[in-house]
Parts: structure tokens; C-alpha cells; sequence
């Protein structure tokens, strides 16, 4: 009996030694990065906040729907066949079809919408690993961590921009847009969290208080780190500001925003001598900022692969185009406006935007940011204001660029409204605004270039379809999420 | 009593070479540099166990086995790297017991009463999925000339060890100097901080993630009976015949998951996690031609969104069978040897890859079955298949395509003779052997099934399953 006591006693000691093994058993991993190695230093810091931005080029976001899903409806047309055997739309095509048209429903198929949440969200969680993280580093300057924060805020209010204009009405939907946002996330969240969504004014209050924070805190000695326009810097805050508050109708803090935005760029707007060639080569000098997707080019030359990219959609020189232009957004252009060089025609008759030339093994860097857009929302800002003088000259900054001899701008408040919301319709067709901006003005959608099957060739609002439904597969993964009304 | 400490690391460096300017000189040295292209990975995983066992028995009749081992893993992070293991087990082998000896009933000649209970652990987990991971990417994966870095697992400090609770009981009785065997047994184990690999909101930015997190119990029978013929007969036979049962239960989940599309699973507090979900066909509409479906509150529809809403879905099958086993038999006549090999099952339901036949909904691009002869074709007919169509969409998760599927399976036969007993060979030749062999020799399905029309057994495997024959020839000297 006593040998085994003497067992026992020893197996106790035996299963008490191991945790002397501590070291032995912290292993380092060399394939990837564990998140404590990665932000021990501000190099691994920089690497996570460099594919913040990696990301916003994802094929599901930037590279391709997203920066033309607001021309879909208004500005693109569907073409009289579809690619399918028969002529019909289906696959990629089909869901662009289903864009314009807006006939949606929640599983959103085709439509690629669903990757995109999807995209957005693991997105926002980098955002706030990096905002969590790098505060605790004890490499680098604090000059340094406070701007490489900042730039992880600006993303992080770009993804909840961008969702709740997808996602939810625009502010002025409801009294005090009270009205149902998106979920957002301001932290890295628990493993069993099921959040729920916010009002619209609190997914906005967010994403001012973000900007505001980062434009205090982003320098760009550090976040420029190479000289393209492919990092943020103060004068691009500004300028982001300055098109958040056109949502809200903060038009005192829009006009200062803008304001700032362009006294901070340093730039002018393009002239009208190099303005065409910009577009064509992509390096139009007024962009502030574009996102860099030359990785995607092959090194051989004689690459012909076909890129997923606004081209590929709508792009000049793209002999299988999904849609073609409207000609609702084609006949806003006079004669005699320089922009109309930026629609041309196919072999087969399809009008093009030059704005983002195809070819094969070609890929344009998604323009975010460019003076024009600023100046506009400077023109917005001054009328709402009631500084009509201001902004009749914004207008025709960019106006006359474009337009050398024409009309002047009508003087009334009414008049001049709607002259400059035609100019954003005409400047920056192709760049992501249009539908947003008609849900942010309360704006019908009339097309008149309506020759396909469309329920609503007219879509008054407001109107559930002015707003994507929740995507199926994320309703079904968190029991606290609500579908839009309507859907 | 042990311990052990393992460390394993892989490192593997590839390098390549191509357009090698002579064919002879294979040398990465003579290539220009955009011609090479290096590799390389590396892999390590830190181990440390502790161990100690203790058995003791009294004159052949008492049993007391105990063990204990702690492990520690390094692919766990935080404080819960390692974990305690143990088990007791007890046996009383009463036909040994001096007043049981000759006394037993029904020509009982050895019996024996066993039990244990012990808590392991398992940890089937990759590596580091504790610590939270980004993905390092390079070359021509940069942004704007420098070197990003992507999440692709959150920390998860909650990640620890999975441990079982087993209870076994079991009873050997023996006749006939053990010639004929039984073996009962009756197990209950509990899972508890199961891994579990959970859908998740996609709002956390991601779409799964693994915790300890689920709480399962398993139970179920086994029953085995051996005959064997004494050795020295000049017949020689064996037959070992075995059943099982197996129930299990969720008892808990932190996070309960509907069988959301595409997967027929789902994860129910108190229900058994092989049911199979989907929506239950009904008939065809006789007036249009279309499949009708029940919805849980009784009605029938046949529209498209109430069919695929996963809220929709009930039990409509269970892929694990009620009853399963196996019949092995072996005879020896001299120098012949026979082994046969045969497998059932009987309760379990199946699925059907609904891309194995297009079932009449896509007639546009793929085969038919010839089951849709039976389909519906004008306002009247009674019909079990639905009208043909060009481009519905497939209702894979419906009851239509989940089949019974019984089954007894001829799994091999194997015929061995022994050369040298047979005396054709020199004596000195030490062994000298041929068989055949044929694997899986064919299946006999329980199921109704209607004369020239695909049933379970056309349809449970998308190619026959092969069947190997095997000839051989075994020599030594």
C-alpha cells in the first residue's frame, strides 16, 4: 500500500512541474504573423495599415463595383442583348441589369453586394485592431503612432460611409435621421457579439467625429510614403469632410471643410489643356487621391487578361461591354462641352466612358478624391448658405473648364440648385455619386432612356429601392440584424 | 510513470531554376538572376506532456487501472496551454470468484464485469489560431510600392482544450473454453468546450471562427459474437458478428445555428446533430406541373423564396443509421483459406448531389434521369415528378433528393492456398502462397422501387464504386 502513495505523491509532482514549460511551449510562427509580433514595431504597424488601403482595392469593393454602383441606375443602360446564349443577361451582367433596374432581393445575387458587406466588415475590423493596437506600441515617435491611427479612422469612416449610403436611407429620409443605419463597429468585437443597427445620425456622428480626430492627428511626413497620390493626407480629410457633411446638410462645416481641402492640397484644378489627356493616361493632376491597383498589371506584355475593373463594365475600347452610357446622361452635355470627349462609341455602337479606358492587361487606379468633386461641394455649401455669388463662381470653376462660351448661371437659388446638380451629374459621371446624391437631395430617379423591361422607369422618392436590401446571409448569421422595409 | 517534450519544426527552402543555357550544367550558378526562384516555409509546434499510470489486480479477480497525464500544447494561447487528463478503471472477473466456480448459468465457463470512466482531451486545432494572425504579403501583392499585411484570424484567447467524459460498462461471457464469445457494452460520453467551427455575424469581419464552445453526448451499444471451432479440427472456422448503435445530443452551443443554405446541418439544443434539414416534398400541383412543399405550418407552396428560407426547414432524414456492423468469417480446410467480409447498415438517410441528375430542372445543359418519364406533362396527370424546365433553380435542400439507404455490402472475399502444405513445391521453399482477392464486391439495397427507374443505388455514388480484384503469388525460400 505504501508503494503507491509514494506513486501518487510523485505523479503529483510530476503534473505540477509543466508549467515551468512556459517558454518552451510560446512558439513563434515564420509562414504568418501573430497579431502581437506583427504591431511590436511600427514597421509591422505600417504593414497592417498599408493593407487597410490593399484592401480597399479588394476585387469585392473598390477595384470593380464600387466605385461606379451609384452610376448604375441613372447613368448606365443595359445593352439590347445580354451574353448568355440566348441573349439574355445572366451571371456579373445580370446583376448590373438587376442594379439599374433596381429589382433587388436580399440574397442579392449577382450583384456582388454580399462580398462587398462581407469585405466592408473584415475591413472595419483591421481598422480597429490597428486603432486598438498601436497606441500600446512602444516603437516610434507618438507623432507617428497618433498618424498612423489616424489613417486607420479614415478608412474606418470611409467602410461606414460607404455602407450606410449602400445599406440606408440618406439623412434626410427621416426627422433627425432617426431612421435604421448599418452596425457599426468602433472596436474589435467579442467572439458571440451579435450587434445591432444604429440610427442614421449616430452612424454619421461617428464617422465626423473620425475624420475630425484623424485630421488633427494625420501628418503626411509620415503617411506619404512614397510621393503618388496613393496615401491620405490632412487636405484629403478635409475633403472627405466636406462630402459628409453634404449628407447631413451641415452646409457651414462643408463650405469650411472644402475650404480648408483646398488650401491644403497645394494643387489647382486641372486646366482644360490637360484635362482629356488626364483621364486618358490616369494621372489627372487635381486627384488627391487614388487607390493603387498596378499590382494586378502582369509583367508580360503580352498578358491579355482582363481585369475585374469599372472598364470592364463600361470602359472605352471594351469590345464586350456589361452596360453602355445613358442617354439621359449623355444628352445633359452640351454640343460644345469639352467632357463629351469622354464618351465614345464601340464597334458595335455601345457608348463608352473614356473615363475608364480598357484594355487588356490594363488596370486605371481608382480615383477616391479629386478637386472638382471639392469645388462642388463648395458650389452646394455657398448656395445653401445663401452665398449665391460664391457659389455661382465655384460652378463655374469647374463649368467653365469644360464649357468655354455658353449662358451664365442662372442668379436665383432655384435655378443655380439645379444647375450645379446637373454639373455634378455631368463632372463626375463615372466616379460613384450619382444615386447618392439623389438620395441625399431627395431627388427622383427619371429615366427616360428606359427601352428595357424596368418596373419603374421613373422611381419617386423616397422608395425602398433607392437602398440595398440586407443581404441575406448576413440576416441569417446575426438574429439582432433587421431587414430594410420593404424588402 | 514519463514525460515527454516534443518540439517539431519544419523548415523547407525550394529553390528553382528555369532556361538552363546548357542542358548538361544544371548549376543555379549559370543562370541570370530573374531565372531563380526561391521558396521556402517553416512550421513549429511546442509539446510538453507529464504521464503516470497505475494498475493493480488481487488473485485474478479485482481490477484497478488508474492514469493521469497533464498536456500542454504551444498552439494554445494564453493561460489555457495546458490540461489534465485521467481515468479509473475497474473490472471483476467473476468466473474466477472460488463461489461462482462451475456454478454459472446457462454453461457460462467465463465472465467478466468491467467498467471505467476518464476525461481526455483533444486538440485538433492548426497552429497559432489562438494568437490572432495577419497574413504578411509580398512581392507583387503591395499597395502603392510597400509590403501589406491582412487579418485572416482574430485573437481568440477563449480557445482551449476539448475534453470527453466516456463512462464505459461492459460484460465478456464466455462458453466452451472461449470458442464462443459475447461481448456487450453500453458507452455514454460527454463533450464538453467541444471545438466547434461557428458561423459568425458577418458584422465581427469574419465568416466563422473556432471555439470551445459546444457540449455534446454520445451513447450507444455494441454487441459483438465470436464462434471459433477448436484448432485442431482439420475444419477450421471463425465468425465474428458485430452490431452497434449510436445516439447523440446537443446539450448546449453558445450559439444555436439554423441549417443555413447550402448546408443541410443544423445545431439544435436537444436535437440529434446528424438530422438532415430541408423542406419536405409534397406532390405535383396536377393543374400546373410544379413541386409542392409543405411549410411547418401545414400549407403547401411552391414558391421559390418560402422553399429556400432556411427558417423553413425541419428534420426530413438522419444520416447516421440506426443499426450498423459487420459479419467477418474465415475458413481453413488444409491448405485452402476463405475470408469473407460483409458490412450492413439499416436506418440511415442519404442525400443526393442534386448535380448527379439535373432532375428535369435545367434540361438545357445536362443529362436527364430517366425518372422523368414519370414527370408531369398536362393539366390532370398525377404525377410524382414535376414538369420539365429550362432554368429553375435547384431545391437541393428538399426531401426529394434524401434517400433511405439500407444496405448489406460484400466488402471482400479473399481466397488463399498454401502451396507448400499442398506438397507441389521443394521443400526447401519456406513459404509459397497464392490468393485472390476482390474487393467490394457489390451492394443489395432495401428500398420500394419501381422496375426500370434510379433509385439509392444509382444515385449514392456519382461513379460506381470501384471493385478491385486481386491475384498474387507469394514466394520464400
Amino acid at each position: 500500500m505504501r508503494s503507491i502513495f509514494h506513486t501518487i505523491l510523485l505523479a503529483g509532482l510530476f503534473l505540477g512541474l509543466g508549467s515551468g514549460c512556459k517558454d518552451f511551449l510560446n512558439v513563434p510562427s515564420d509562414d504568418n504573423l501573430s497579431r502581437s509580433d506583427l504591431f511590436s514595431s511600427v514597421r509591422g504597424a505600417n504593414a497592417a495599415v498599408a493593407g487597410l488601403y490593399y484592401q480597399l482595392g479588394d476585387p469585392s469593393y473598390y477595384q470593380f463595383r464600387m466605385p461606379v454602383y451609384a452610376d448604375l441606375p441613372g447613368n448606365g443602360h443595359p445593352l439590347a442583348e445580354g451574353t448568355g446564349s440566348e441573349g439574355q443577361f445572366v451571371g456579373i451582367q445580370l446583376g448590373l441589369v438587376s442594379l439599374h433596374n433596381r429589382e433587388l432581393a436580399p440574397d442579392l445575387e449577382n450583384t456582388g453586394m454580399p462580398a462587398l458587406y462581407e469585405e466592408a466588415y473584415s475591413l472595419l475590423f483591421q481598422a480597429n485592431d490597428v486603432i486598438e493596437a498601436v497606441p500600446e506600441l512602444t516603437d516610434g515617435a507618438p507623432e507617428q503612432l497618433a498618424s498612423l491611427v489616424a489613417e486607420a479612422q479614415v478608412i474606418r469612416a470611409l467602410v461606414h460611409f460607404d455602407l450606410v449610403r449602400l445599406f440606408a436611407q440618406a439623412p434626410g429620409f427621416s426627422a433627425n435621421a432617426a431612421h435604421p443605419g448599418i452596425i457599426l463597429m468602433n472596436g474589435t468585437p467579442g467572439i458571440f457579439d451579435f450587434p445591432a443597427r444604429v440610427s442614421v445620425a449616430e452612424v454619421y456622428a461617428l464617422i465626423v467625429a473620425d475624420l475630425e480626430a484623424a485630421a488633427a492627428d494625420l501628418d503626411a511626413t509620415f503617411s506619404q510614403r512614397t510621393g503618388a497620390n496613393h496615401w491620405l493626407t490632412p487636405a484629403i480629410v478635409n475633403g472627405l469632410l466636406a462630402r459628409v457633411h453634404s449628407y447631413t446638410g451641415n452646409w457651414e462645416a462643408c463650405r469650411e471643410q472644402a475650404n480648408e481641402c483646398l488650401a491644403a492640397s497645394g494643387r489647382d484644378l486641372t486646366p482644360t489643356t490637360s484635362y482629356l489627356d488626364g483621364w486618358k493616361n490616369g494621372n489627372l493632376s487635381e486627384t488627391l487621391w487614388s487607390l493603387d491597383l498596378q499590382r494586378l498589371v502582369e509583367e508580360e506584355e503580352d498578358d491579355d487578361t482582363i481585369q475585374q475593373t469599372p472598364a470592364r463594365i463600361f470602359g472605352t475600347g471594351n469590345p464586350e461591354p456589361f452596360l453602355e452610357v445613358s442617354s439621359d446622361l449623355a444628352d445633359l452635355f452640351t454640343l460644345n462641352d469639352l467632357r463629351q470627349e469622354l464618351l465614345a462609341r464601340n464597334d458595335d455602337g455601345s457608348l463608352l466612358s473614356a473615363k475608364w479606358p480598357f484594355d487588356t492587361n490594363q488596370v486605371s487606379n481608382i480615383p477616391m478624391l479629386r478637386l472638382s468633386e471639392v469645388y462642388l461641394l463648395r458650389a452646394e455649401a455657398n448656395l445653401e448658405t445663401g452665398r449665391l455669388a460664391e457659389a455661382s463662381a465655384d460652378y463655374l470653376a469647374v463649368h467653365r473648364r469644360a464649357v468655354e462660351t455658353g449662358p451664365p448661371p442662372p442668379t436665383d437659388a432655384m435655378g443655380l440648385r439645379q444647375a450645379i446638380r446637373d454639373e455634378r451629374r455631368r463632372e463626375l459621371a463615372f466616379e460613384g455619386h450619382h444615386f447618392f446624391d439623389l438620395g441625399r437631395w431627395g431627388d427622383d430617379l427619371i429615366r427616360t432612356d428606359c427601352a428595357q423591361v424596368v418596373t419603374d422607369c421613373e422611381l419617386r422618392y423616397p422608395d425602398p429601392r433607392f437602398i440595398l436590401p440586407i443581404p441575406l446571409d448576413a440576416l441569417l448569421n446575426n438574429p439582432n440584424l433587421t431587414q430594410n422595409p420593404g424588402y | 510513470m514519463g514525460g515527454e517534450a516534443q518540439r517539431q519544426q519544419q523548415f523547407k527552402q525550394v529553390t528553382q531554376g528555369t532556361q538552363f543555357p546548357f542542358d548538361d550544367l544544371r548549376r543555379l550558378a549559370v543562370l541570370k538572376k530573374e531565372d531563380i526562384n526561391a521558396a521556402e516555409t517553416t512550421f513549429i509546434k511546442a509539446k510538453a506532456s507529464t504521464y503516470g499510470e497505475m494498475a493493480y489486480n488481487f488473485d485474478y479477480r479485482y481490477y484497478l487501472k488508474i492514469n493521469a497525464r497533464r498536456d500542454a500544447n504551444s498552439i494554445f494561447g494564453g493561460d489555457r496551454q495546458a490540461d489534465i487528463f485521467g481515468a479509473i478503471g475497474t473490472a471483476w472477473n467473476f468466473s474466477n470468484e472460488p463461489a461462482l466456480v462451475d456454478r454459472l448459468p446457462f454453461g457460462i465457463d467465463y465472465g467478466k464485469l468491467r467498467s471505467s470512466y476518464g476525461v481526455t482531451g483533444n486538440s485538433r486545432l492548426g497552429v497559432y489560431t489562438t494568437n490572432g494572425v495577419y497574413q504578411q504579403r509580398f512581392a507583387d501583392e503591395n499597395y502603392g510600392g510597400q509590403l501589406p499585411a491582412s487579418v485572416t484570424l482574430p485573437a481568440n484567447d477563449l480557445l482551449g482544450w476539448e475534453r470527453k467524459l466516456q463512462t464505459n460498462v461492459g460484460l465478456d461471457l464466455g462458453w466452451r473454453d472461449g470458442r464462443f464469445k459475447l461481448t456487450a457494452e453500453y458507452y455514454s460520453n460527454r463533450t464538453i468546450d467541444g471545438l466547434f467551427t461557428f458561423d459568425t455575424p458577418r458584422e465581427s469581419g469574419f465568416t466563422s471562427i473556432l471555439a470551445n464552445a459546444v457540449s455534446l453526448r454520445n451513447w450507444g451499444y455494441e454487441l459483438t459474437l465470436t464462434y471459433r471451432t477448436a484448432q485442431n479440427n482439420k475444419w477450421r472456422y471463425s465468425s465474428s458478428f458485430n452490431a452497434s448503435r449510436n445516439r447523440n445530443r446537443l446539450l448546449a452551443i453558445s450559439n444555436e445555428e439554423i441549417p443555413a443554405r447550402g448546408s443541410a446541418t443544423a445545431f439544435l439544443v436537444g436535437r440529434d446533430i446528424n438530422l438532415i434539414y430541408g423542406i419536405p416534398f409534397v406532390d405535383v400541383n396536377p393543374e400546373t406541373g410544379e413541386a409542392r412543399y409543405r411549410l411547418p405550418d401545414g400549407s403547401l407552396t411552391s414558391t421559390r423564396e418560402d422553399i429556400l428560407n432556411p427558417f423553413n426547414f425541419v428534420p426530413i432524414g438522419r444520416s447516421a443509421p440506426d443499426v450498423y456492423g459487420g459479419w467477418h468469417q474465415h475458413l481453413d480446410y488444409g491448405a485452402v483459406g476463405l475470408t469473407l467480409q460483409i458490412n450492413y447498415s439499416y436506418g440511415g438517410d442519404i442525400t443526393v448531389d442534386r448535380l448527379t441528375f439535373t432532375d428535369g430542372q435545367q434540361i438545357g445543359f445536362n443529362n436527364q434521369s430517366v425518372n422523368q418519364l414519370d414527370r408531369w406533362q398536362q393539366p390532370g396527370d398525377i404525377a410524382t415528378v414535376p414538369r420539365l424546365s429550362v432554368e429553375n433553380g435547384a431545391v437541393s435542400r428538399s426531401s426529394r433528393y434524401v434517400y433511405q439507404n439500407n444496405f448489406i455490402q460484400f466488402g471482400s472475399v479473399n481466397i488463399n492456398l498454401d502451396l507448400t502444405a499442398l506438397g507441389y513445391l521443394p521443400d526447401n521453399w519456406r513459404t509459397a502462397r497464392a490468393f485472390v482477392l476482390v474487393n467490394n464486391l457489390g451492394y443489395l439495397y432495401g428500398e420500394d422501387r419501381r422496375e426500370n427507374r434510379n433509385g439509392v443505388r444509382e444515385y449514392r455514388f456519382t461513379f460506381p464504386q470501384q471493385r478491385s480484384l486481386t491475384m498474387g503469388l507469394k514466394l520464400g525460400w
